[in-house]
């Protein structure tokens, strides 16, 4: 079963369009990567999928209906970023509390727990964590919830290596006891990766392309060898990326599509593979060369 | 994943539960205002210089005007706080949607409304107790001892009217300033100048409006006027804030 259906879904903000023409589907209970660069629409495809913003054009269905102002999506998909607010006149474990009478699913166990493991003061307010504590925090209402449909958008904003960590093992492992519908955005794809099934890669409002996190491991190869050999080698292919190591050797990453690999080994060129997320970077590289170039 | 159904019902009576513990501050705050109108009132005004037949008058006049207005001044404000774009946040880091967002603030104004319109009435008894126990006066006039249960609720009725009235119309204004950001200064200038502009080419409107509102002597056409103003500027603001987007 499709849990979100997208279908030609624009979002005009003033002149710029933050998502145009988005098509695609996500099943049930998988985790997917949203993946792109600064600007690449994440957010705010995100919080139309929440029913926070309202799309201009084109149908977007969460669980077959319209998002927008909807409480069933309301109540049913949880978006969680660092922007999220509660009353200061809460504490934290008011808030839990709150969370606990709105959210059918909610796992007061799994919230204390964590709440507890994490170090949370219960009568700390939220506005006066630092911001890695509030990503902590919100993590853990985004966990404890256990809506349908899961959202995080950069959820490890400020947290530190450990607390990273420690969030995505949590992430896979209440995944599992209680498969749900997963969507995180991030920036760190190499963290994330292993997590993944999908991944959903955004560029300039347009998506990329949406596949499984396996077929994106072999999706391109590097080859490292003397100029005009991997020249050669890449003719008639989808290069996507070239950077002059030395003056006559040159690193390509080319589309793996019936590469003739063995033949490229004969000419000396060493074919090494591309991980997913320097691949995600390389794809959505909006000016060639790099910033070396701005200071030339 | 079975999908979780809620109600706009059950909706809005959480978000009522959780506003009532949220804004906790509204009502104490009332306890602040209303405490500090009564400082001011238990000094009363004084008149003299009524000169009758050689004999020189003086009278001082308690009222409790000063609690009255300031409890309208408190729901007014706080209707307007409630319409701000934290306020709003705060609200959707739950289930909830503009309508059942809406309704329930609405709800909360309508329950301070009763607590500020009880506590207006009655502190106006309380201030006759300390002036009548810890004001040296010489003559207390005016002032019966017993107060007809009914007197006193209608009293309250028509205060609580007062205020769910002055309150839904700060909350329709609150919501209007949400659309743009120059509004809030504008909006105020704009009011301004629509009420002079009324005043001016129909003279006397303004009276008719306070006479609409302030003269009527019958329960059920007062009510009338008063909860069915309120409703229009719910609606009102119901609507405008129904195309809203959050978290902007």
């Amino acid at each position: 079963m499709n849990v979100i259906e997208c279908e030609g879904l624009t979002k005009q903000q003033w002149r710029l369009k933050a998502l145009d023409e988005l098509s695609f589907t996500i099943k049930e209970n998988t985790i997917t990567g949203l993946i792109g660069r600064n600007g690449a629409g994440k957010t705010t495809l995100l919080k139309i999928l929440a029913g926070l913003w309202q799309e201009t054009n084109g149908t977007v269905r969460v669980f077959s209906e319209r998002p927008f102002n909807n409480l069933l999506i309301s109540a049913n998909a949880i978006y969680v970023d660092d922007q999220m607010q509660f009353s200061n006149r809460l504490t934290l474990s008011d808030i839990l509390h709150e969370a606990g009478r709105f959210y059918g699913n909610w796992d007061a166990e799994l919230a204390r727990r964590l709440f507890n493991y994490f170090s949370f003061h219960p009568k700390q307010v939220h506005m006066h964590l630092s911001k890695g504590k509030k990503s902590t925090f919100n993590m853990i209402i985004g966990l404890a919830s256990r809506c349908a449909l899961t959202m995080f958008d950069e959820p490890t904003t400020g947290m530190d290596a450990s607390v990273r960590s420690d969030f995505y093992r949590a992430l896979l492992k209440d995944y599992l006891a209680y498969p749900r519908t997963i969507i995180i955005s991030s920036h760190h794809l190499e963290e994330i990766e292993d997590l993944l099934e999908d991944v959903l890669l955004l560029d300039q409002g347009r998506k990329y392309f949406h596949l499984p996190i396996d077929e994106l491991k072999e999706y391109a190869v590097g080859l490292t060898g003397r100029t005009e050999m991997v020249m050669q080698c890449s003719a008639n292919q989808e290069v996507i990326h070239t950077r002059q190591i030395r003056d006559d050797l040159t690193y390509s990453v080319v589309k793996n599509d019936n590469l003739p690999l063995n033949k490229a080994r004969q000419l000396g060129i060493e074919v090494s593979k591309v991980s997913a997320s320097e691949l995600c970077v390389f794809l959505t590289k909006k000016t060639k060369g790099g910033i070396d170039d701005v200071f030339k | 994943m079975s999908l979780n159904r809620m109600g706009l019902g059950t909706v809005v009576a959480k978000q009522l539960q959780y506003k009532i513990k949220a804004y906790y501050g509204v009502f104490s705050s009332l306890v602040l205002v209303q405490v500090i109108a009564l400082l001011l009132s238990v000094g009363g005004s004084v008149f003299s210089g009524t000169t009758i037949y050689g004999l020189s008058l003086d009278y001082t006049t308690y009222m409790t005007t000063n609690v009255i207005a300031f409890t309208i001044l408190w729901i007014f404000i706080h209707a307007i706080i409630m319409t701000t774009k934290t306020e709003r946040e705060n609200s959707f880091s739950f289930v909830s949607n503009q309508l059942s967002n809406n309704i329930s603030n609405c709800t909360f104004l309508i329950v301070a409304s009763i607590a500020g319109g009880i506590t207006a009435i009655l502190s106006g008894y309380l201030l006759r107790v300390i002036v009548y126990f810890f004001i040296d006066i010489d003559l207390l006039i005016g002032t019966e001892f017993y107060y007809p249960p009914g007197e006193v609720f209608q009293g309250i009725v028509a205060m609580i009217c007062y205020l769910i009235l002055i309150g839904s119309v700060g909350y329709l204004l609150g919501v209007i300033t949400q659309l743009h950001r120059m509004l809030p200064v504008l909006l105020p200038f704009v009011l301004a100048g629509i009420l002079i502009a009324l005043e001016r080419i129909f003279p006397g409107s303004f009276m008719a409006i306070g006479e609409y509102y302030f003269q009527e002597t019958n329960v059920f056409p007062f009510l009338f006027k008063f909860i069915g103003s309120a409703v229009i500027c719910f609606a009102v603001a119901i609507l405008i804030s129904s195309r809203l987007e959050v978290r902007k």
